[in-house]
């Protein structure tokens, strides 16, 4: 990304690209609803397209539990996430419009040395919230500390190319590669930049950003208080409410209620289900982003029988009744895939759009070849965390495709912490549903931070290079070319041997819903909970 | 005597180390790992064994409880993994709600159970006795988080007379504290009203039916002096003491209550103790339970003696 077209960029100010995001929003929502008619909705109303701005007033979100941690850069939340980035800048963002990732805290960021380096340059004049400056020093700081395994933070593979962070004075600092990296600037959109005053045990202290809003509190289970940032160094970008009130509300009825009830401004990022119930009602306003981000995957156990084989894998893309999975527990909101892409996302394959679907004739003559016949002999179950009803919905329909066949796989319900566990930890699991993030992203990001099988480290279904020749020389052409005809024919190979393969089916992609009062303006809501409220204003 | 005081006074000390091991080893084999929690399934493995080396879970367990034992015995139950607020700390916010909570709940109750169980037992197989048992069976069978969540819709969201949830502290003002208290106290007190107006009923009309009653209303007293001088002060004596025991129900039961509403009391901060593994909170709050109820049946058995001489002698309590 060069100097010159970051600085064209930065000469539209982000007040006028939220009010342009807004109305493009509508209209591209509009148009991508009517090309995917019946498959789901884009936002529904132009919030962002309303005149004349009004600062003050306090504005309540409620979110659907509390957040467990203070530190930016080791809490995994996406309620937590949502706070923090009004709470820090980052270098770089994700529009949650077009989805391509842009400068933020940064002006611009470009290869040099040979594509070794990345030259990275900062505004001068910003402050953080406790007055002090924040130069290139900061920005070595958080990547550096990040990459420390002893901080304990999950960015830590998503920045892991970076070898050396150099300063070169307050506003300029190169980070050196081996080579080209194109995860590393959408990886930065999740990087919050600390004051290197703070030291990195950010558990125990008040979090200090430069971020257009400031903390104030966090009462546990009640709610974390922002204030405005008066003095944020971008203008153009700093907040329009003086306060942001979130509340913890766990009750789905309940969270609605407070909103039907005028309690809470708006309700962020709630089941699916209501979308139907909450459309008909005219005291509020829906937005339900485009299935773009999320997607529902089978993580499947290749360590050990039956899903060592590769014909129970691909049984188990055959398996699941995605349409009506959609339709009966989304309420229509998602779209049915085998990639982790959707056709908006340029790296997606038209090829793998049907390569698996509903079939249990299908399921039948795979386990037939795989040495399980009408299931004789089959042993496997399927991991849910409670308190996730998608999971299991889908889980229980998997269930019903076997059961039809001849073998009904149990269904384990445990509590999140052992779920987690049991993925990551003792890997005592056959079959597991899970719903990771960033089909939106980069797909150097996606693979390596988003889908849980190498390169991310995390590694859950036991994948080897081994078992899909071809495919890791692949991701590598796709992480370090920068020419996207390139990218996209690596990306394309990536996709198809995958499914061959079948290490973990993708089923569907899922929308996120949030609903507010009509007097709530400017809320351009973000796929990937990259979610800034700066843009937002109350009418009343 | 004084040698009854010291070994039941001592008798403590083992029944809490016996208390806190048993409450440590729980939480240790609960499955799950507060480390992988708060890095996410996204972290790599490096990342997850740095937070368990930073928090000491990869030491033996024995050590684990040496530390928090010594601790505890200070009087720090440690801080959590997540907030690292002391386990203190947070229990003291988070009581407020609860002990608030519990005690308007019972308030709730008393001032529905009182007169409809008197009512009923006065006028016994009246039309009010079998709507008021037709209603107390009713309240016995409606679960308590649906009871909120339809409370919610027609004083929140129609009316919008009340908050539908959320928690206003008494420092805000007596009048927002009670308006976010209202609902949760009616969800909560109104199943123990039933219990408590049933059991009032059927004492009322134990004592209604006694020879002292009988001898009253023969003195000539009138009927209202009967009620409120003979009957009800006799059939309050037992009703004081399941007051009490519910009390102790009504403390536990408020994790649904507080959930529906949006609370943050102690109900919630256990239960998201226990699913974040947090087990230093798990641990402290348990702990600091068991201790309670310890400390209060230390303090029964130490009034036996002062209340009952036959246990100050020795003697035994019963004929044989």
């Amino acid at each position: 990304m060069g100097r010159s077209a970051s600085s064209a960029r930065r000469s539209l100010t982000r007040r006028e690209l939220l009010r342009r995001t807004g109305r493009t929003a509508a209209g591209v929502a509009a148009g991508l609803a009517a090309a995917n008619a019946g498959r789901w909705t884009g936002l529904e109303t132009a919030w962002a397209a309303a005149p004349a701005p009004k600062t003050g007033g306090t504005l309540t979100i409620s979110q659907s539990v509390d957040i467990n941690t203070l530190h930016p850069w080791t809490g995994t939340l996406n309620v937590w996430k949502v706070i923090k980035t009004n709470i820090y800048d980052q270098l770089s963002y994700q529009d949650p419009v077009t989805l391509e990732f842009k400068p933020k805290l940064a002006k611009s960021f470009e290869w040099t040395d040979g594509n070794t380096g990345l030259l990275v340059t900062l505004p001068a004049g910003v402050r953080f919230h406790n007055g002090e400056a924040l130069t290139a020093a900061d920005v070595k700081f958080t990547l550096d500390s990040i990459r420390d395994p002893k901080v304990g933070s999950w960015l830590r593979g998503f920045i892991a190319p970076i070898m050396d962070v150099q300063v070169l004075d307050d506003t300029h600092l190169k980070i050196k590669t081996d080579t080209i990296e194109n995860q590393l600037i959408p990886a930065f959109a999740y990087v919050d930049i600390v004051p290197r005053s703070q030291g990195t045990d950010l558990s125990r202290k008040t979090p200090v950003g430069s971020g257009p809003y400031r903390f104030v509190e966090w009462v546990p289970n009640d709610h974390v208080t922002l204030q405005r940032n008066p003095r944020y160094w971008n203008q153009a970008g700093a907040g329009y409410v003086d306060r942001i009130v979130l509340r913890p509300v766990t009750e789905l009825q309940t969270r609605i209620s407070q909103l039907l009830a005028g309690d809470v401004d708006l309700v962020y990022d709630f089941s699916l289900i209501e979308v139907p119930r909450l459309r008909a009602d005219r005291r509020v306003e829906l937005a339900v982003v485009p299935p773009v981000d999320q997607m529902f995957v089978m993580y499947l156990n290749m360590r050990k029988p039956p899903f060592n084989k590769v014909e129970m894998r691909q049984a188990m893309g055959w398996a699941l009744d995605r349409e009506g999975f959609i339709k009966n527990f989304m309420a229509g909101q998602g779209r049915v895939d085998n990639s982790p892409f959707t056709p908006k996302h340029w790296a997606f394959d038209p090829r793998t759009e049907h390569a698996y679907s509903y079939n249990p004739d299908q399921v039948g003559r795979l386990l037939e070849k795989a040495g399980y016949p009408k299931g004789q002999g089959l042993t496997f179950s399927l991991l849910t965390p409670a308190g996730y009803p998608e999971f299991t919905q889908i889980s229980t329909l998997v269930q019903a495709t076997f059961a039809s066949i001849g073998y009904r796989p149990a269904i384990e319900e445990v509590d999140i912490g052992q779920w987690a566990a049991r993925l990551n930890q003792s890997r005592d699991f056959h079959a597991a549903v899970d719903y990771p993030p960033r089909g939106s992203a980069d797909p150097a990001l996606t693979y390596a931070a988003g889908l849980l099988f190498p390169p991310n480290a995390a590694n859950i279904c036991g994948l080897t290079p081994e078992a899909i020749p071809g495919y890791v020389a692949a991701l590598h052409r796709g992480a370090t070319t920068l020419a996207r005809p390139a990218r996209s024919v690596a990306y394309f190979s990536v996709q198809e041997l995958w499914l061959q393969s079948l290490p973990g089916p993708i089923f569907c992609h899922r929308s996120t819903a949030h609903a507010a009062l009509p007097s709530v303006k400017g809320f351009v809501p973000h796929p990937a909970f990259q979610q800034s409220f700066a843009g937002v204003w109350l009418a009343h | 005597m004084t040698k009854y005081l010291i070994w039941r006074s001592l008798s403590v000390i083992p029944t809490l180390i016996g208390v806190s091991i048993l409450v440590f080893l729980v939480t240790y084999f609960i499955p799950g790992d507060p480390a992988q929690i708060l890095a996410g399934t996204e972290a790599t493995p490096d990342v997850v064994a740095g937070l368990r080396h930073q928090w000491g879970l990869d030491r033996p367990i024995y050590v684990r409880y040496a530390l928090w034992a010594a601790n505890a015995a200070r009087g720090n139950l440690g801080e959590s993994y997540f907030s690292h607020m002391t386990v203190l700390q947070l229990v003291a916010t988070a009581s407020r709600v609860t002990v608030e909570l519990a005690l308007l709940a019972l308030l709730v109750a008393v001032a529905i159970a009182v007169p409809a169980g008197i009512i009923s037992a006065v006028r016994p197989g009246s039309w009010f006795d079998l709507t008021a048992t037709a209603v107390g069976f009713g309240g016995l069978s409606i679960p308590g988080f649906w009871l909120g969540i339809m409370l919610i819709y027609v004083f929140s969201v129609y009316l919008r007379w009340l908050p539908a949830g959320g928690f206003t502290p008494l420092a805000s003002g007596l009048v927002p504290n009670l308006r976010s208290m209202i609902l949760p106290a009616i969800a909560l007190g109104t199943f123990a009203s039933t219990q408590f107006m049933r059991y009032l009923r059927a004492s009322m009309l134990e004592v209604l039916g006694a020879d002292f009653t009988r001898t009253a209303r023969a003195k000539g007293l009138t009927e209202p002096i009967v009620l409120v001088r003979h009957a009800m002060r006799n059939a309050l004596i037992p009703f004081v003491t399941v007051l009490g025991v519910q009390m102790g129900y009504l403390l536990g039961g408020t994790v649904i209550t507080e959930s529906v509403f949006a609370l943050p009391g102690i109900g919630r901060l256990v239960l998201n103790a226990i699913l974040n593994r947090d087990y230093q909170v798990a641990t402290g709050i348990v702990l600091l339970i068991a201790t309670a109820f310890v400390l209060v049946n230390l303090v029964v058995d130490l009034l036996y003696p002062v209340l009952d001489p036959r246990v100050r002698l020795g003697r035994p309590t019963t004929s044989p």
